[in-house]
């Protein structure tokens, strides 16, 4: 059994005044009894005195005399034995003289204690009688218990009454110890603002000053703490670095919410078989591996539809004290808008080049071309008679490849010169409409099914209109281009992305041969071109009006499922004309 | 150790007196662990008082019977019904039982009113400082008054059984309700729960133990039906034969005057606080309704078994010698009745009802005090550790008046109680139920119909008082009556007034 603290105290005090009231008791039951029993026997004693004294002055009487002579005074509880029988008892006590007879001695007085009675008993010389003188002993002892009653009951009184005292002197000193459990629990519960308040002057009272002063510095640094915490945690919440903590074994502790929305948004992207966590996964074993830092770039790709993202990893040690290793951490986060910003700058940088580049070397050649031209044409009309046949197709054959040399040189002008972009709202569903209309001999040529589905007719881009119709030629002549089997089918979607309506995305898809991933990447750089015919002009050219147009362009695409071009465009409000 | 064994094998030396020392004794050790287990949860007056409002339907039941069940219900009712007959059902039992269903329509007013103290109630009600501090005089006098009836009911009892003095006795009794009132509610409620286990053992083993030495319970009231003489050698009072199980006494019991100690009894318990603390420190309405009902029905119980014994003692002691009064006579008829241990236990339940009523009215004196006369005249603000003190050198104060009278006791506990009990019916049971139940009651209506039916209480009291005035009209009903009429009148006057 536990005992409280104030059973430790009350439980020896009631057992201190338990056994020393019941010794106390036990004593003076043993001396009342042993002085009462004395007082009988001396008072028996005198009796045989007075006895022998009265018997001393009488030595004339005979026995029978004697015997009269005591029954007139009265003597009361008196026998006479005389050779071993009783010749005289006036009590009402048979006597058993077996051990009167044989303690009996002359001229001494003898005391015998029995069931019933005290004996007092002396033998005397005349006429060899041996006196007792008898005392009822549950007469004596029920005086006895009578007055004892009284000290028992004192006892009880007494021992009832220290207790009660105990008890009140236990619970007084353990209440406020008891008090300070139960602030030791609220506080435990992390109500650190608590204070206790004993009211007391002594050792305790000074325990609690002590105690709330200890829970106050406890409270101020437990706050700083928490708001220590708090704000590493605000950081790990709000940073837009997926960060994931593992321990010594490399099991994870912790993953912060933009590590948590990565994983989720990666679930479908590999990098070589990889996925996400495998990555992850991988970069820890490295770092555990060399003992040291890792900084890695990965890119995954998403099976379905090809999009890629770009992670950068960066994986470190968490050193503890003594060098020990506390765990590993490893933080990443998404390098895709940047590497698509990297590449963009690239192609353009690679645009300019190509354009100056073009500029100044179609100037240098139109001018000889021109000569040869005129040169050519002079000469035919000189030869006029003498050609014949095959020769004057020669003559026309050499003027037109001289023009296209001319259309490529002026497209090459065209596109490295600059025209302005005048920015106007262009009903998208009416451009694409008209696009589809212009190459309506070609597609039912190839027997292309076209598909238009259009969330709202109304949606517009705040485009140039003519740089548009550019655009779209391009892109849907390239649909049509890439697609080579019967069931060519082209769709275009337009709908509008948020729901004020401020920007709007238009999506061509088609099921034609589709482009590789390590060609996708080239398909916007001037003079790439897979098609035989191809100056490989035109995706470059797009690229470049929808950007100078505020627009933005993406395009994802599967080997031999088809390309999805995506263009998305400020709506410039929503039309109400 | 020879000692030890004079006292084992002499035991026929050893008086009776030794043996009740030694159930006395035990039962001291109980009383104090029970005692002790309140201490620890006492923290404020709250607690103290109302046992902190949280009292469940078990410790309720028990600590509301153990309270009703007091020495005038023990040692008064047996000695009263052994003396007189039935008609002490009639005249205590079925009050009481009728006053305590009025309790059970007061519970949900007087429960959501807030009011820890019938006083209190008057405050809330009648927004009246004058009121609050009458009730809080009339309950601290009146229980001052009635924890006499229970140290004497002890004192009685102990003198005889231990045969010491009658001012021992009350000395012990003293040191025992102050240590478990000094525990507060929390104490009196766990010391209660035992009392009232040794109360039953000690009324239904007697019952049973009588019912078989007659042989039934039939057997009993036909035997007693044919008894006649005098129940007290040196009393006056003569029972005719066919009385003791008349309920009128035939014919020497007017219906009008147990008609009027209904209102003494019956509207006194309805108002008595020590019942309205129970009600007010049960967890809920549901468990103080609860309460009142099951104690009713375990007090029925116990009742029938305390009539039992009075008729079964009569028939098998026809008449007992010269005694003080009719309150000693169990004692006095169990111990010729009894073999030594059952009278052991029956001395331990005449202690139980006596401690357990007791402790429960030096609290409600206590905190009548304190709530209604001293909170309201002290202007300080005292924290709780300070008020616990003043509660309990009040208790200590008001337990040492009682037990100062107690020595000059009342010569019939009954009559005496009942006298106390109109006092409350007379001054309460108006303002209190008038103020519940009747929404036009005013302040001054109900000041008045307080004053009125003390006053006139108290001028019949003096006039009537002595013990064998239980065949008169009770003083209660002019009292009760008196109130009632007044509070009609001021309350029509001040409502002509206003309009």
């Amino acid at each position: 059994m536990k005992l409280n603290i104030e059973n430790k105290i009350l439980i020896p005090f009631v057992l201190l005044f338990f056994i020393s009231l019941s010794v106390l008791l036990l004593i003076s039951f043993r001396n009342d009894y042993n002085f009462i029993i004395n007082n009988s026997f001396r008072y028996m004693d005198n009796k045989l005195n007075e006895f022998e004294i009265s018997f001393n002055e009488n030595d004339l009487l005979n026995e029978e005399e004697m015997i009269n002579d005591i029954k007139n005074v009265k003597l009361t509880n008196f026998i006479i034995v005389k050779d071993g029988d009783v010749i005289f008892n006036n009590t009402s006590f048979d006597i058993n003289l077996n051990e009167v007879n044989a303690e009996k001695e002359n001229g001494k007085i003898k005391h015998f204690i029995g069931e019933n009675y005290l004996l007092s008993f002396m033998e005397y010389d005349f006429f060899s009688w041996t006196v007792l003188i008898l005392e009822d002993k549950n007469e004596l002892l029920s005086f006895f218990y009578e007055s004892y009653k009284y000290n028992i009951l004192a006892s009880i009184i007494f021992l009832t009454f220290s207790l009660q005292i105990t008890i009140f002197i236990s619970a007084n000193i353990t209440k406020p110890i008891k008090k300070l459990v139960g602030f030791c629990e609220v506080i435990s519960d992390g109500q650190y603002s608590e204070k206790i308040d004993l009211k007391r002057n002594d050792e305790i009272g000074q325990l609690g000053i002590a105690f709330n002063q200890m829970v106050g510095k406890l409270d101020t640094s437990i706050n700083e703490l928490v708001n220590m915490k708090n704000y590493n945690e605000d950081i790990l919440k709000y940073i837009d670095k997926g960060i994931i903590t593992f321990n010594s074994d490399k099991s994870i502790i912790s993953k912060n919410p933009f590590a948590i929305q990565t994983i989720i948004e990666t679930k479908n992207y590999l990098n070589n078989r990889n996925s996400f966590m495998d990555i992850v996964n991988k970069s820890i074993e490295l770092t555990y591996k060399e003992k040291k830092s890792n900084d890695n770039l990965f890119e995954f790709t998403k099976k379905v539809d090809g999009d890629i993202k770009y992670y950068d990893f960066y994986t470190s040690i968490m050193w503890g004290e003594n060098r020990n290793i506390n765990g590993y951490i490893c933080s990443f986060n998404n390098v895709t808008e940047r590497k698509k910003l990297e590449s963009r700058i690239q192609r353009l940088d690679r645009l300019a080049t190509a354009g100056t580049l073009a500029s100044g070397v179609a100037h240098e050649i139109r001018n000889p071309l021109t000569g040869m031209r005129t040169s050519i044409q002079v000469l035919k009309r000189r030869l006029k008679e003498n050609l014949t046949g095959n020769n004057e197709i020669m003559f026309e054959r050499l003027i037109k490849e001289i023009d296209r040399i001319n259309k490529l040189i002026s497209d090459l002008l065209n596109y490295s010169k600059r025209v302005d972009s005048k920015l106007q709202k262009v009903k998208v569903f009416q451009s694409v409409s008209d696009t589809l209309a212009l190459l309506d001999g070609e597609l039912k040529r190839k027997n292309i099914k076209t598909l238009i589905d259009c969330e709202d007719s109304e949606i517009t881009f705040l485009i140039d209109p003519s740089q548009f119709n550019q655009i779209l030629l391009n892109l849907i002549k390239n649909s049509v281009d890439a697609i080579e089997h019967e069931n060519g089918e082209i769709s275009v979607k337009m709908n509008y992305i948020d729901n004020l309506k401020n920007g709007a995305e238009l999506i061509i898809n088609d099921n034609g041969s589709g482009i590789s991933n390590e060609l996708i990447k080239k398909v916007f750089d001037p003079f790439f071109t897979t098609k035989s015919s191809g100056t490989g002009l035109g995706l470059s050219v797009v690229h470049e009006l929808v950007y100078q147009n505020g627009g933005e362009i993406n395009i994802q695409s599967i080997v031999g499922k088809g390309t999805t071009v995506s263009l998305y465009f400020k709506t410039g409000g929503i039309s109400n004309e | 150790m020879i000692e030890l064994e004079i006292l084992i094998n002499k035991g026929d030396n050893m008086p009776n007196s030794y043996i009740f020392l030694m159930f006395f004794f035990f039962y001291s050790i109980a009383l104090l662990y029970f005692g002790k287990l309140g201490y620890k949860e006492t923290n404020t007056i709250h607690d103290f008082f109302e046992g902190g409002g949280k009292l469940g339907l078990l410790v309720s039941i028990v600590t509301f019977s153990a309270t009703w069940f007091s020495a005038a219900s023990m040692q008064g009712l047996s000695g009263s019904i052994y003396t007189y007959g039935i008609v002490s059902v009639f005249y205590s039992i079925i009050p009481w039982f009728l006053g305590a269903l009025f309790l059970i329509w007061l519970t949900p007013g007087l429960r959501a009113s807030g009011a820890v103290t019938i006083p209190g109630y008057f405050k809330k009600r009648y927004n009246s400082k004058t009121l609050q501090i009458t009730g809080g005089l009339i309950i601290l006098l009146n229980f001052v008054l009635y924890i006499v009836i229970q140290i004497r009911g002890f004192g009685i009892v102990i003198s005889q059984y231990l045969e010491i003095p009658y001012y021992l006795a009350v000395i012990i009794i003293y040191m025992f309700i102050l240590y478990t009132t000094f525990g507060g509610l929390f104490s009196i409620a766990r010391s209660d729960a035992f009392n009232f286990v040794i109360i039953c053992l000690g009324i239904i083993i007697a019952a049973v133990l009588i019912v078989y030495k007659i042989g039934g319970i039939s057997e009993i009231f036909h035997k007693a039906s044919i008894i006649e003489g005098y129940a007290i050698q040196s009393g006056s009072y003569y029972t005719e034969k066919g009385s003791l199980t008349h309920p009128l006494v035939k014919g020497a019991m007017p219906v009008l005057s147990l008609i009027s100690v209904f209102f003494a009894w019956g509207f006194g318990i309805s108002t008595n606080p020590q019942y309205t603390v129970r009600i007010i420190a049960a967890k809920d309405d549901k468990t103080a309704i609860n309460m009142i009902i099951k104690s009713i029905m375990l007090l029925t119980i116990i009742y029938s078994a305390v009539v039992l014994i009075g008729l079964g003692s009569r028939i098998l002691i026809p008449s007992v010698g010269i005694i003080d009064s009719i309150d000693a006579i169990l004692p006095v008829v169990s111990n010729s009745i009894f073999s030594l241990y059952i009278n052991g236990f029956i001395m331990l339940a005449i202690m139980a009802a006596a401690i357990s009523t007791a402790n429960s009215q030096l609290i409600v004196a206590s905190s009548s005090f304190i709530y209604d006369i001293f909170g309201v005249l002290s202007k300080k603000n005292y924290d709780d550790e300070t008020l616990l003190r003043i509660s309990r050198f009040v208790v200590f104060i008001v337990g040492s008046l009682s037990m100062v009278l107690s020595l000059t006791p009342p010569e019939n506990l009954l009559v005496y109680g009942g006298y106390i009990w109109g006092v409350f019916s007379a001054s309460f049971l108006i303002p209190l139920y008038g103020g519940m139940f009747y929404e036009k009651a005013t302040k001054k209506s109900a000041l008045y119909s307080m004053f009125s039916g003390l006053l006139v209480i108290f001028i019949l009291i003096l006039l009537n008082y002595k013990s064998h005035s239980m065949f008169d009209i009770h003083p209660a009903m002019p009292g009760v009556i008196t109130s009632f009429v007044v509070f009609c009148i001021s309350s029509k006057l001040e409502e002509a007034d206003i309009i």
